[in-house]
């Protein structure tokens, strides 16, 4: 009795779980009364199926109701004297200026005053990449012969009829991309912008550029090995820079990092540092994305 | 900049102090460094081409804060303190803000070693399921949902919680399709899909009571709720609202019959019960939000 | 009915925002296509950004740059909704790409898209 026991803990300590089939097999053996002849197993499935519909749309139609009777009771849309626009919100205006050295409120808000929500959202991306390349990078498990057979004859026809016009277009283009995406990361804290939208950008022009010219230049500048590069780097920094701005708010300790003259590039203290790190991690994951789905390889 | 930055860091120990706070004592930065640590060891994890050199990162860092969540539980319940960390330069309700208390501690503990556990448990299995390249990134999300979980367990803003439970989910969506077969994946989807929901619901709720109370910060909440409460303003919507945050927060921790399904689906036989560290986390998740809420109790009373 | 249409058109913005949520919702747990769940998520992240959008818009007043030295806190909307709203795209767009590649590796297994195709043809292999 023990040993059987033992070797139950066992097998559930391992993962092994009875299959639920057996058991309820084992549990019907149990019951002593004969059931009635069940219905049909395509008849249960289709009541199954549309009393789910019906139940759903029920669901739904009284979720879109509570939520609209709830929305006729908020605040009125556009009037001065909502809860939304207290002191924290007369703060972030009045003296954000002065505290983060950002002329741009958003800005300012996001990467210094309420900088730990940006950080998970930071990293909330790169997991996203991360699980990417957990699912498609090229392994063992998710090579398909055939496609890849089929892919190699795409490439052929493609390099064998050249798109001249697209070429040429994204010669002129994309330098003019990368530029105003450069341009949108460094005057985060002076324009509408940022580290996200700019990286957005520059991911786009890269994009623009495999897409013409073909993976292969590509991997000429950014590859695997870079792009691991970078991302750490940038992330670390970001990670590192914010951690000290936190100890030393915490601590009651002054932090040393030179606001600037408003309005100048080099000011706001690490907003621009942080832009720059965010602009980088996301233009890489921007392409990662394309590139792992296309692809499966950078 | 960063190289100034790191000489000026030793020098500040020993400088002097502003006005505005002295030095903390040190136990209080504990819960700051224990999800610091777990995000800092996240990010450079790709760096570790073995999986082996992923697996002792992991494993020493979660022992590490293990540590320091005991140390911190012990100076806490000494004497039943409760304090409050600033994330910044800026008090509540300008900046973020994480609190700690004994049960916090005595969560963060918890669920350190419940991953210290669910690491050691898995690793033969994940040494032989997973791919060379990809045991380091396996490691990289186990690393991010504990330092999920921890974040969840001190944070003292509402949006913070939001965009913690979206880290938790992603890094426990990977850690279910790790073993890279069709079934993993088709749980995967399910499991992300009902979370989805989840979220959305909780998001929109998060959305309204800003809406009506204009504060994120969890204390400010609940001194603002209590005074909604007593004027009687508002009173339909702070219903709704919690009945959204909680649908929201109790869809993603399966607890509901419609979800049943995902417990079993997602620990795909003949796995060590470590790696249902997802599900354990989904409760943890809704612990975490307990606690929070009771923290936030005139939300709860005017629910009734 | 008059009163009801007024308190439509006066919370526009939400009302639309409230209905592309269900929309999104619905279509998130009914669909079967599963690229149609993945935009149905992103209909739902989206209504739910217009939502915010629409907190924090004051009448009159423009967008949180400060301009001309004004420092008053009347002449600018309210910032913090934009920044709630950019950490939100963020996430959206992050799981959004997790999902669209968990879906490639369904279809490079199965060659469909359709959610109780691949549970079919997953079970059949299970057996």
């Amino acid at each position: 009795m023990g040993k059987k026991f033992l070797s139950k803990f066992e097998n559930w300590l391992n993962g092994e779980e009875m299959p639920l089939r057996e058991r309820h097999v084992r549990s019907l053996h149990r019951k002593k009364h004969v059931q009635a002849e069940p219905l049909p197993e395509d008849v249960r499935i289709n009541r199954f199926i549309h009393l789910y519909h019906v139940s759903a749309v029920l669901v739904a139609v009284c979720l879109v109701g509570v939520l609209l009777y709830t929305v006729f009771h908020l605040p009125l849309f556009g009037s001065p004297n909502n809860p939304a626009s207290n002191e924290v919100a007369q703060r972030y205006i009045e003296q954000g200026l002065a505290e983060t050295g950002a002329v741009n409120a958003v800005a300012g808000m996001i990467l210094d005053y309420r900088a730990f929500d940006t950080f998970g959202e930071s990293n909330v991306l790169f997991l996203a990449i991360c699980s990417v390349i957990v699912l498609l990078l090229r392994d063992q498990n998710n090579i398909v012969v055939e496609e890849d057979v089929q892919e190699k004859h795409e490439r052929e026809i493609e390099k064998a009829n050249e798109d001249i016009i697209l070429k040429r277009i994204a010669f002129l283009i994309v330098p003019c991309i990368l530029l105003f995406g450069m341009y949108v990361v460094l005057n985060g804290h002076l324009s509408p912008g940022g580290g996200f939208s700019g990286g957005s950008i520059m991911g786009g022009g890269l994009i623009l550029f495999a897409a013409s010219y073909g993976a292969a230049r590509v991997k000429l500048f950014f590859n695997m090995r870079t792009f691991r590069t970078i991302t750490t780097t940038a992330l670390l920094c970001y990670a590192l820079s914010k951690a000290y701005s936190f100890f030393t708010g915490a601590n009651g300790l002054e932090s040393h990092i030179p606001l600037g003259t408003p309005g100048a590039i080099l000011s706001a203290g690490l907003i621009l540092i942080l832009d720059i790190c965010v602009g980088f991690v996301v233009a890489c994951t921007m392409y990662g994305f394309y590139a792992f789905i296309s692809r499966g390889e950078l | 900049m960063m190289g100034a930055a790191l000489s000026i860091g030793p020098a500040l120990l020993f400088s002097e102090v502003s006005a505005s706070g002295g030095m903390l004592p040190w136990y209080q930065n504990i819960p700051f460094f224990s999800i610091f640590l777990l995000m800092i060891a996240g990010i450079v994890m790709p760096l570790f081409r073995k999986g082996k050199g992923g697996f002792c990162l992991a494993m020493g860092v979660s022992l590490l804060v293990a540590a320091m969540s005991a140390v911190l539980l012990v100076k806490l319940s000494a004497n039943g303190e409760r304090f409050t960390y600033m994330m910044g330069h800026y008090p509540a309700p300008w900046g973020n803000e994480i609190a700690a208390g004994p049960l916090e501690a005595l969560l963060a503990l918890m669920f350190s070693l419940i991953e210290a556990l669910a690491l050691l448990g898995g690793r033969k299995d994940a040494a032989s399921d997973i791919l060379e390249p990809k045991q380091s990134l396996f490691y990289l999300m186990m690393c991010e949902l504990q330092a999920a979980m921890l974040a969840l367990t001190y944070t003292n803003d509402i949006f913070t919680a939001y965009v913690f439970i979206e880290i938790s989910t992603l890094a426990a969506c990977s850690i279910v399709m790790a073993r890279d077969t069709a079934k993993t994946i088709v749980a995967t989807i399910r499991y992300l899909v009902i979370s989805l929901l989840g979220s959305g619901l909780f998001l929109i709720g998060v959305v309204m009571l800003y809406c009506i109370t204009g504060h994120l910060l969890i204390p400010q909440l609940g001194e603002k709720i209590a005074e909604l409460v007593a004027t009687g303003t508002y009173t339909e919507p702070l219903t709704i609202v919690a009945g959204l945050l909680f649908i929201g927060v109790a869809i993603k921790c399966a607890l509901f019959r419609f979800t049943r399904g995902f417990r079993l689906r997602t620990a795909a036989r003949r796995r060590p019960r470590a790696r249902c560290f997802p599900a354990w986390c989904s409760r943890g998740i809704s612990y975490c939000w307990s606690s929070s809420f009771t923290r936030c109790s005139p939300l709860s009373s005017s629910a009734r | 009915m008059k009163e009801f249409l007024q308190t439509v058109i006066a919370y526009r913005y939400e009302t639309a925002a409230m209905i592309l949520f269900g929309i999104g919702f619905i279509n998130l747990l009914l669909q079967k296509n599963l690229l149609r769940k993945v935009m149905a998520f992103n209909v739902m992240d989206s209504s739910v950004f217009l939502f915010l959008a629409a907190q924090g818009y004051i009448e009159g007043r423009i967008a949180p740059i400060i301009v001309n030295n004004d420092l008053s806190a009347t002449t600018y909307i309210n910032p913090i909704p934009s920044g709630l709203v950019l950490t939100g795209i963020v996430v959206s767009v992050s799981v959004s790409a997790f999902f669209l590649a968990l879906i490639l590796r369904l279809y490079k297994k199965y060659h469909t898209i359709e959610f109780d195709e691949i549970m079919t043809l997953a079970k059949k292999e299970a057996e």
